[in-house]
């Protein structure tokens, strides 16, 4: 106390005098800022007092979180430290991370400051401790000998302790987890009463990949939807969960076709070369980054697991097999046809969760749809018309049962139809080829004609759809039918010749013209409306439909 | 290259400072140890096991004793057959009956010593705690923080939902 009291005579301020000359002198309030200058001019830190070289040698020995720490004790050393970069970027005991030390460009960027983000190790366990007391982030995996975090996730803790603890610097990246959420170092302490936590988070990443290796399908997808950075593991690498117990390979595959637009497809010479990168995907599909998600599922492995499934879903799993039932026949080509003719209300929910699947399930699921079950899909709802439309217009070439025409082009298809099985003469128009084929010629024998009719019924023997494009829409359609279709049921929404134009809006008779090329099942739909050509769905074909089961080859036209 | 050695016993030392005294056969089961050995033929000295403590080691070599008769694994990396048999020896099973943070030690412990038998116990052991269990059970088992933010875990319901049967 005496030293202090010396101390307070010989150091005088002008503060101190004109305290002095104001009386203040004596008073608690002169003492106390007294006290402060003197603090000024003697720093409490010893380090401090060095001279600057000398600090520099202490800061070449100190690890990178005890200069992180050094720098956050005050603004002086903050500076300091972050103002000689060389100290933490040319030696390597301070494990810093690679991401600025490695830039690849043999340049040296400005790593900016010293922050969490760039330790990528901690060198005994009693800074592990500290690191954990400090640093609780979760997602931040630091060991004495295993070098965790990636970049990305130590950015993230980085930019939050930045945010509690330093200056926030220009480079510090925003705030991805609040302060509020992070666990409590205590609360490792209070759990277990171990210093730092354990768990499938910490161990190095080659350790996890070993787990994951042993988990089945349903444990992975849980394990993903646990916490971002596992969620992306697993699914950065789809050898993870494709070998794993009860995945699905067949089942509907998240795919990308092609776009086709704007594009000349391949030929069938190239087409031919290129294998399929899986089995029933188009050759002109791309494979996409696959997802472990609930529909891969094929089968859990035991009781446990299927109660852990049902609590996920309401998909049924058989209690015997395991096997997962009803999640892909949902969308099986047949079921989605019967599906789409159910009414009303029931019919719009099932076909507005239908068009908010992923395009490519979208895609995938018409392109598997045989003609008719399109057909009568593409009729269902305008949104689920025009969804298929899009499409069809978009990635022609995945749809295999389907044909996609420009205007002129129809013409030239059914010329070379023509050409392909009856002796189309030079000049001859196709209108009178038509007639001269279903024309049984004098000194013809119905036999050959049958015959002839019979090559021509033969061309096609796939059940497709023809589709004209004008103007980016779908607005003409030949349809050629199976021998028996069963998928299509009477709708009874364009009963009464009522049409809905899709152009005009509801409630215009048209113009409709048609064909039957054959008494069987094959059929050819013309529609006009007053303004546009539109292509319905009409009962002129469930009357064909009728006329096909029933043997009645005579189609009835009603209301027109 | 060293002579082979006949010594009958090897001593290990944990980070702790802890001594232990096994069979050579035994240590043997780890090939870091058996590497070691046959590069440095006779061993007075007390190896360091700096990674493990003495707890972690003692589990490790109660594990090595109780298999050291066992046949020699061929290593075969891109065998993936195994993973589809998560079935453990009940011995093993009772064995790796401890709590997680020693679970994990050995796990850690195993890699280190290249153990690879108790290495892949400890992971069918971690697998089989993650089967039948939901992810937010499985964030309480494992102390996970759900760092998912609204639009990642809408994203993750979607692509999970639309495969339901209303």
């Amino acid at each position: 106390m005496s030293n202090t009291s010396e101390e307070s005579t010989t150091i005088s301020s002008p503060l101190s005098e004109a305290q002095k000359q104001s009386g203040y002198g004596s008073t608690k309030l002169g003492s106390a800022l007294e006290q402060i200058a003197r603090n000024i001019q003697k720093p409490s830190f010893p380090s401090l007092r060095l001279p600057t070289e000398l600090r520099i040698h202490i800061y070449k020995h100190c690890t990178a979180l005890s200069l992180l720490q050094l720098s956050h004790t005050s603004r002086f050393l903050y500076q300091e430290i972050n103002s000689l970069p060389f100290l933490w970027n040319e030696r390597q005991i301070y494990d810093l991370h690679w991401d600025w030390r490695n830039n690849g460009d043999g340049t040296d960027p400005d790593p900016g400051p010293i922050r969490l983000g760039l330790i990528a190790g901690v060198h005994s366990c009693s800074e592990m401790t500290l690191f954990w007391e400090l640093y609780p982030v979760t997602n931040a995996c630091i060991r004495e000998e295993h070098r965790g975090p990636s970049p990305k996730s130590t950015k993230q803790t980085t930019a939050t302790a930045n945010a509690s603890t330093t200056p926030v610097s220009p480079t510090s990246t925003a705030l991805t987890i609040p302060v509020t959420e992070r666990p409590l170092a205590s609360l490792w302490k209070q759990q277990s009463g171990r210093t730092y936590p354990v768990g499938i988070l910490y161990l190095p990443v080659e350790l996890r990949l070993m787990i994951y290796r042993y988990c089945t399908a349903l444990g992975l997808l849980s394990l993903s939807h646990t916490s971002s950075r596992l969620y992306h593991e697993i699914n950065s690498e789809p050898k993870i969960f494709t070998k794993s117990y009860g995945y699905r390979f067949t089942a509907l595959p998240c795919i990308c076709f092609k776009d086709t637009r704007e594009r000349t497809l391949l030929s069938k010479a190239q087409a031919s070369k290129r294998k399929p990168a899986k089995r029933n995907i188009n050759p002109n599909c791309l494979e996409c980054n696959d997802r472990l998600t609930l529909t891969k599922i094929a089968r859990v492995y035991c009781d446990e697991e299927l109660q852990a499934f049902k609590k996920m879903t309401r998909i049924d799993c058989c209690v015997r097999c395991l096997e997962v039932k009803g999640m892909v026949d949902r969308f099986q080509p047949s079921n989605l046809a019967k599906r789409s003719s159910t009414r009303a209300r029931t019919r719009a929910l099932q076909m507005d969760y239908l068009l908010n699947l992923p395009t490519e399930l979208r895609l995938h699921i018409y392109a598997s749809l045989d003609g008719i079950s399109l057909l009568h899909l593409m009729l269902s709802t305008r949104q689920c018309r025009d969804d298929i439309t899009a499409l069809m217009l978009g990635y022609a070439s995945a749809f295999q049962n389907c044909k996609v025409f420009r205007p002129r082009e129809i013409q030239l298809y059914e010329r070379a139809l023509l050409e392909r099985c009856i002796d189309l003469r030079p000049g001859e128009s196709v209108q009178k080829a038509k007639s001269r084929l279903h024309s049984r010629p004098q000194g013809e024998t119905k036999r050959t004609w049958a015959e002839r009719i019979r090559k021509f019924n033969s061309l096609s023997d796939k059940v497709f759809a023809v589709v004209l494009e004008v103007e980016r829409a779908v607005v003409f359609g030949c349809l050629q039918l199976p021998g028996k279709p069963s998928a299509v049921s009477k709708m009874e929404d364009n009963d009464l010749g009522l049409y809905e134009c899709s152009t005009c809006g509801p409630a215009r008779i048209f113009h409709t013209k048609y064909w039957r090329w054959d008494g069987q099942s094959r059929m050819f739909i013309w529609a006009s409306t007053c303004d546009s050509w539109s292509y319905w769905h009409s009962l002129f074909l469930l009357d064909m439909h009728k006329g096909a089961a029933g043997g009645k080859k005579k189609m009835v036209k009603k209301s027109l | 290259m060293a002579t082979p050695s006949t010594q009958a016993t090897v001593k290990l030392q944990s980070n702790d400072n802890v001594v232990i005294e096994v069979e050579r056969a035994i240590a043997e089961r780890s090939v870091l140890i058996k590497n070691m050995l046959e590069d440095c033929g006779e061993v007075t000295d007390a190896i360091p096991i700096s990674n493990v403590n003495e707890s972690i080691l003692r589990k490790v070599i109660e594990w090595c004793e109780h298999h050291k008769n066992d046949p020699v694994a061929a290593e075969n990396e891109n065998d993936d057959s195994r993973k589809k048999t998560t079935d453990i020896d009940e011995w093993d099973q009772k064995f790796m009956n401890v709590d997680q943070e020693m679970l994990f030690e050995i796990i850690l412990a195993a890699n280190f010593l290249d153990i690879k038998p108790l290495l892949d116990t400890g992971c069918k052991t971690v697998a089989n705690m993650i089967k039948g269990k939901s992810p937010e059970e499985i964030r309480k088992l494992f102390n996970i923080q759900n760092d998912f933010t609204p639009e990642e875990e809408e994203q993750i319901r979607r692509e999970n939902e639309w495969a339901e049967d209303r």
